[in-house]
């Protein structure tokens, strides 16, 4: 899939051509665009071609490739995106977008991998943002290109079916893995923790990240049979004992944070998987964009939207995930 | 590759922890890894014969995909 910053015009072409696309663009520009068959999220961040880069003028755009057999798009609320698995096709791949801080950003994070077909078929995708000068003023949306919907909460989805030949792969490359110290656990699923168990003892995270002066840039990670899996700190409630994250931390699973990284760009692009050209979409985290100061900085041939949290099959978060395609 | 039936043994062995073979697949990484906390609480023979048969029909389910069949193999050997 070809990813691309088009102008507003250009895209209204090729949405009138009919292509099947996937967008990510600053709410004003999003509502300019005619009905068609893409779907949207809001967030004026990207790795271009030139790099980092922050833009209300440019829409970033996926588009599907011609070789699929159909691209439907499909809306999710609350009470139906417990079938966003089992809806999707047997041969292909379902790509996904979510407003951060709306009830199903939190259904989603907390529940998917006990939703009905779990990783049953792939599932990537994004938390839609806003511009970080926004915060408090505007809030995230979707958009469903093929009603004009713009939407606050819910999901929408485009299911993509591939003819037999080509078959998907989801993947993800964090640059993150768990330093050396104390193992957390967490005694309830959720997006904040105020008392843990450190090393096994009850004791209060917001306390012991603060007096060991913890760097909250970075996440804590989990081990999930190899795979680095963040949560992200949010920020710390020095007075209220709370922690919060931008993904849920889970009973059962154990956290440490991550060890130190000293150049991103560097750690990022030695990482970068061979044949990586021929991945078809992705997306990296806007806290790696602020925090390893990409703008203007360019991460291998990677571009891709900087998000509000990735999706691959669950919510992940400072990580990049990607969708390739192989030839069978 | 011929995927065993869910009363093969290798996929309690798989759930319980007792393949050390590093898998690849996102898929089965974070299904096992969702597994082993539901575990530690409930150890009931249902569960375990649940869990099992989702995680076959996980490997059924992207059997095309090349890192899960690397990991089939690996389960096999």
């Amino acid at each position: 899939m070809k990813q691309v910053l088009r102008d507003v015009e250009t895209l209204r072409a090729d949405i009138l051509a009919g292509k099947n696309l996937l967008l990510a663009g600053d709410e004003h520009l999003l509502r300019q665009l005619p009905k068609g068959n893409w779907i949207a999220g809001t967030i004026p961040y990207f790795i271009g071609d030139a790099g980092g880069v922050c833009t209300r003028d440019r829409i970033h755009v996926t588009e599907v490739p011609d070789f699929v057999a159909s691209a439907a798009i499909r809306v999710y609320d609350d009470q139906t995106l417990p079938n966003v698995y089992s809806d999707g096709p047997s041969q292909g791949f379902s790509f996904i977008i979510i407003p951060a801080f709306s009830r199903t950003h939190n259904q989603f994070a907390l529940n998917a991998p006990n939703f009905k077909g779990f990783a049953s078929h792939p599932l990537i995708g994004w938390i839609a943002g806003i511009h970080l000068d926004d915060l408090g003023a505007s809030s995230p949306k979707v958009v469903v290109g093929s009603t004009g919907e713009v939407l606050e909460s819910g999901a929408v989805v485009m299911h993509v079916t591939l003819p037999p030949n080509k078959v998907p792969e989801i993947q993800i490359l964090n640059i993150f893995e768990q330093g050396l110290g104390d193992t957390i656990t967490v005694m309830e699923d959720g997006f904040s923790a105020s008392d843990v168990l450190i090393g096994g003892q009850r004791q209060n995270l917001a306390k012991y990240l603060v007096e060991r002066k913890c760097d909250v840039k970075l996440p804590l990670v989990a081990d999930y049979h190899g795979a680095m899996v963040n949560a992200s700190i949010q920020a710390i409630d020095e007075a209220a004992g709370i922690v919060h994250f931008y993904a849920p931390l889970f009973q059962g699973i154990e956290y440490k944070q991550a060890a130190p990284v000293g150049d991103y760009v560097a750690a990022f692009t030695e990482r970068l998987p061979r044949g990586s050209e021929r991945i078809g979409f992705s997306c990296n985290c806007i806290l790696n964009y602020l925090y390893s100061e990409l703008e203007g900085k360019r991460t291998g041939h990677i571009t891709g939207p900087m998000t509000f949290g990735e999706i691959a099959y669950q919510l992940l978060n400072q990580t990049m995930v990607y969708l390739i395609f192989h030839d069978v | 590759m011929d995927i065993p039936s869910v009363s093969h043994p290798v996929w309690a062995k798989a759930i319980n922890g007792q393949l050390a073979c590093g898998f690849e697949s996102l898929p089965i990484k974070f299904f096992l890894s969702r597994v082993k906390p539901a575990l530690a609480k409930d150890r009931s023979p249902a569960l375990l014969r649940q869990f099992a048969a989702e995680l076959r029909e996980l490997f059924v389910a992207n059997a095309q995909v090349p890192s899960v069949q690397r990991d089939l193999a690996k389960v096999l050997q």
